[in-house]
């Protein structure tokens, strides 16, 4: 699961208002969210961008054992 | 962040009745829906010539009645019912707006709703007086001045009007922040 819900309402950004910043759909937001579609890397790092953050940190995934 | 847009892009939009951004989630789907839409109709193309010629070497009027019908009937209501079926599944033809913008929202959709109704109504009054001509010799001048034929194409835009009002309020979506 990425973190992308968790670092947009860090920024008290909508899903609404964080694809009109990016240029994409809101729904495109809600599926990248809910895990349902994988962003291009271009995309991804757009959203990174605007939430202040890196790659590794909204989409790399890790383990409990590794942390 | 504002791309602009292609005409490429507007065509497609168009095609598929996206309001919103074309974006890779759309675009990819669209691809998707229209690979599926030329399947559908290459199969329907082989299968149809292959029938009506069969029903031609027998009766060659009725053949050729059967393909210009199906022909007009698959690819408005198969091919077009799948390709609006899909979009609106995947909700690539929703028109999304904040609450605060839901009444100006309303007020475009009457817009486009009356803008439609003109254009549906006035070209098929046209369509119909050259049509007539073609069917039954009557002059396309005594289509255009006939008040049945007036009133019937005037009730015909409003009802399309008021059809795709309602459809666009259908898409309509207020989006609450």
């Amino acid at each position: 699961m990425n973190r992308v819900k968790e670092y947009r309402k860090k920024q008290k950004l909508s899903q609404f208002s964080l694809a009109e910043k990016i240029g994409v759909a809101r729904q495109t937001i809600n599926l990248i969210e809910n895990d349902k579609y994988n962003p291009s890397l271009n995309l991804c790092i757009r959203i990174a961008k605007v939430l202040g953050t890196d790659l590794n940190t909204l989409f790399w995934e890790v383990d409990d054992n590794e942390s | 962040m504002k791309v602009k847009e292609t005409f490429g892009t507007k065509i497609i939009k168009h095609f598929y009745g996206i309001p919103g951004v074309l974006d890779e989630h759309a675009r990819q789907e669209v691809n998707r829906i229209g690979s599926n839409a030329y399947l559908m109709l290459v199969s329907y193309l082989l299968v149809s010539t292959l029938i009506v010629l069969l029903i031609s070497i027998q009766h060659l009027e009725n053949a050729f009645w059967i393909l210009v019908f199906s022909n007009i009937i698959v690819p408005i209501y198969g091919i077009n019912g799948y390709v609006l079926v899909a979009t609106n599944r995947l909700h690539l033809a929703d028109k999304e707006v904040r609450s605060q913008n839901y009444a100006d929202a309303v007020k475009r959709n009457i817009i486009h709703g009356i803008g439609r109704a003109v254009y549906f109504g006035i070209t098929m009054f046209l369509f119909t007086s050259i049509t007539n001509w073609f069917i039954d010799g009557t002059r396309p001048i005594q289509t255009l001045t006939s008040i049945h034929e007036l009133v019937r194409w005037l009730l015909a835009g409003v009802l399309f009007g008021v059809l795709m009002f309602a459809y666009d309020m259908k898409r309509t979506k207020r989006i609450r922040e």
